[in-house]
């Protein structure tokens, strides 16, 4: 029976030069819906839990969901799984643009990377025409002009993933990005592709994507659409304001994490930085969105002297990053430093957090003024784009900037300075304000991240319910549903921003529309806690345990210095057992067999405990 | 007492923020005196139909704590009280 899957899966080993294809494995895509889910499920049955991140043993995977490149609204996501040089956890970061579908157009539901080339090259997938080109001539170039000479040389029509000069020099905060502006943004997996020696991917498709009843999924798309485009969050808000919106609430609500999330709370110039100035600064030149998106989030942007120029963003992230994070208050040096990110290749939370990492190692005197090169203070707006750009060259202070903020905190010895969780940079959501974000961060299977258990949207917008951020009481159960809805929509190939406004039993319906797999809306949570437990297996054969889901000491003992919660500290201690109880887990945090056999992961979690015992031998 | 106001909610107040003297004493006399002020949009965006609760659609903080963790929109008000007022926004 015809369904949304193109069941193909394309492998190509830059060592040997070999490209072939093989049908997708079906069983996978049931239980793991696609995207996320199989990619991680594919990277654990075919590389196993041991491999250098940075070495030609670690494959990546480029994966689609089964609505990628459908008519289904806000559905153009694909996933690069792999295991991350940043963390040493499963990585997978999502992106949006044109390059899943264009993917899935070609007859892809995967691309597996394997290997290294000898030298730079670029992958040119025509639809099933797949060759491997020299890209020495590209090797150096930054993202816009890689991107288009490899049209030049392709198909004006191609799709292209790329990395910029930040991936090629390995550094861990590395992203790949696609139709210039769109990044799988966070792990470091454009350091994976570097290694590879893999400057590019380009890809072209114009063949068909099927569904089972054109009926049913019309129908079920239509119910999805309506939902979207009349809810005021994703039919007004974010197309008009696109992410930045959130600055203001974030900070009216003391949530807004400042100076390397040393004196949090609230700021008086937080406006000067928010989606409502970029209007009135007339930084906004107009919106963009993704394939199929009613949202339209995405913004088209220019800059003013003396830090005047053009691109897209920032995210309300980069925003709060290179903005209050490192105390700057001026929106076109933040646009500018965003636009380097965009160029070079760099993941635009990561780095400017690791920036506000080396402004507090800089003010507190760890980190001596000849390595930094500049006045690294706090506020310091003109330094911004420069630091990108040595961070993407490794110049100077950039060669210990690319590796993150905890190896370079590491580096000047306050490893406590780092504000992330597994070495990966927490995004813009105080936890001594939003307890339950807090829970989120700390148990995330990537380190430090907001998008896969998205508790703002509860603790400050009020969405789905209004959760007091002040209480820990019932914040475990909401964050494992939310875990695991996250893992769901991220394996369909849906935006998470649809889950503003849809709900598990829209998404489950357009699901089995288009796969002809049938998902009740608990089904489709069970696939995501599926999900989240293989991440968490794959997680703790790698070495990982219970004692790394914590926080930054900095928000467990040192009381927030401003706002409406002044004097508070994330209680992580109050949740984490609930959580772990809920999530079937022994008090130390570890997966139990009866709840791995229900989820159907008895065999991954054998391997999870062989390999726990096998380190624990050779450590004796 | 100072109001401040956000996003589209600018554009029925025509300002971001006001010194609003002589508030009421609870938060639903206080919109419906700005209401008073700012005209029908205003009123329409901030209270459900029977002006009784607030619109869903709606989030208004005082000094920083969402209101519905508060007393909703029977939260009593002091002259010194900072109040925001937003839509239900999102992001990420």
């Amino acid at each position: 029976m015809a369904n949304s899957f193109q069941n193909k899966v394309l492998r190509i080993n830059l060592t040997t030069g070999k490209v072939s294809t093989e049908p997708l494995n079906e069983s996978y895509a049931k239980d793991y819906i696609g995207g996320r889910g199989l990619g991680t499920k594919m990277y654990y049955e075919e590389v196993g839990t041991n491999v250098d991140p940075l070495s030609p043993d670690n494959n990546m995977y480029l994966v689609t969901g089964p609505l990628t490149g459908t008519m289904a609204p806000s559905a153009g996501r694909y996933m690069v799984i792999t295991r991350g040089p940043l963390t040493g956890t499963i990585a997978c970061s999502n992106s949006g643009g044109y390059f899943g579908s264009e993917m899935k157009y070609a007859g892809y539901d995967v691309v597996v990377i394997e290997g290294k080339a000898e030298k730079p090259v670029y992958i040119w997938i025509n639809n099933d025409k797949v060759e491997i080109h020299p890209a020495d001539h590209i090797w150096g170039k930054e993202v816009p002009d890689t991107t288009d000479l490899l049209k030049e040389e392709t198909d004006e029509m191609a799709k292209v993933a790329c990395i910029g000069p930040a991936g090629e020099n390995l550094s861990k905060i590395a992203c790949i990005m696609n139709e210039m502006n769109r990044a799988a943004g966070r792990t470091g997996v454009g350091a994976v592709m570097g290694s590879k020696n893999l400057k590019g991917i380009v890809v072209r498709g114009t063949n068909p994507v099927h569904v089972p009843d054109g009926e049913r999924f019309m129908a079920a798309i239509e119910e999805a659409r309506k939902v979207l485009a009349e809810h005021p969050v994703t039919g007004t808000g974010l197309p008009t304001y696109g992410t930045q919106i959130l600055i203001n609430i974030l900070n009216q609500s003391g949530g807004l994490p400042v100076h390397n999330f040393r004196d949090s709370g609230t700021v008086e110039w937080a406006d000067k930085t928010s989606g409502e100035f970029m209007i009135e600064h007339k930084n906004l030149v107009r919106n963009k969105g993704c394939f199929s998106c009613v949202m339209r989030c995405g913004r088209v942007t220019k800059t003013y002297k003396p830090y005047a120029g053009f691109g897209e963003g920032p995210e309300y992230e980069a925003g709060w990053g290179f903005g209050a994070d490192c105390d700057v208050d001026d929106i076109d040096a933040i646009c500018q430093a965003n636009f380097r990110c965009n160029e070079l290749g760099l993941d635009a939370i990561s780095m400017p957090c690791t920036i506000a990492c080396a402004m507090e190692l800089y003010e507190n005197g760890y980190l001596p003024k000849e390595d930094a090169g500049c006045d690294l203070s706090f506020g310091n707006a003109s330094i911004l784009a420069d630091l990108v750009t040595k961070t993407a060259y490794r110049e100077g202070i950039g060669d210990m900037l690319a590796e993150g903020s905890y190896r370079l905190a590491e580096k000047y010895g306050h490893p406590e300075l780092s504000m992330s969780v597994k070495k990966q940079e927490l995004p813009a959501y105080e936890p001594r304000t939003l307890q339950g974000m807090g829970l989120n961060y700390a148990t995330n299977n990537r380190g430090g991240c907001h998008v896969r258990g998205y508790m703002t949207s509860p603790e400050i917008l009020g969405l789905p319910v209004k959760l007091d951020p002040a209480v820990t009481e019932g914040k475990a159960g909401v964050c494992k549903t939310f875990q695991d809805l996250t893992g769901a929509v991220d394996a369909s190939g849906f935006c998470l921003f649809t889950t503003f406004a849809i709900g598990a039993d829209i998404i489950a319906n357009v699901v089995s529309a288009a796969t002809g797999i049938e998902y009740s809306p608990d089904e489709l949570l069970k696939a995501g806690e599926r999900i989240w437990n293989l991440e968490r297996l794959f997680n703790m054969a790698c070495g990982f345990t219970g004692k790394d889901d914590t926080l930054p000491q900095r928000l467990l003992q040192e009381p927030q210095k401003f706002g409406p919660y002044k004097g508070s500290v994330n209680r992580l201690h109050e949740m984490l057992p609930e959580y772990y109880e809920l999530r079937g887990w022994t008090e130390a945090g570890v997966p139990t067999k009866d709840k791995m056999v229900e989820l159907g992961l008895e065999d991954a979690f054998a391997q999870m405990l062989g390999a726990v015992e096998a380190a624990a031998a050779q450590n004796n | 007492m100072n109001i401040k106001y956000f996003a589209y909610i600018r554009d029925f107040t025509r300002e971001k923020e006001t010194t609003w003297n002589d508030p009421a004493d609870d938060l639903q006399a206080l919109l419906q005196q700005l209401s008073q002020h700012y005209g029908k949009k205003f009123r329409e965006a901030v209270f459900n139909e029977t002006e009784d609760d607030l619109n869903n659609l709606i989030i208004v903080l005082v000094n920083g704590r969402h209101v519905a963790h508060l007393d909703g929109i029977h939260t009593k008000l002091q002259a010194s009280d900072q109040v925001s007022i937003f839509p239900v926004v999102a992001g990420g």
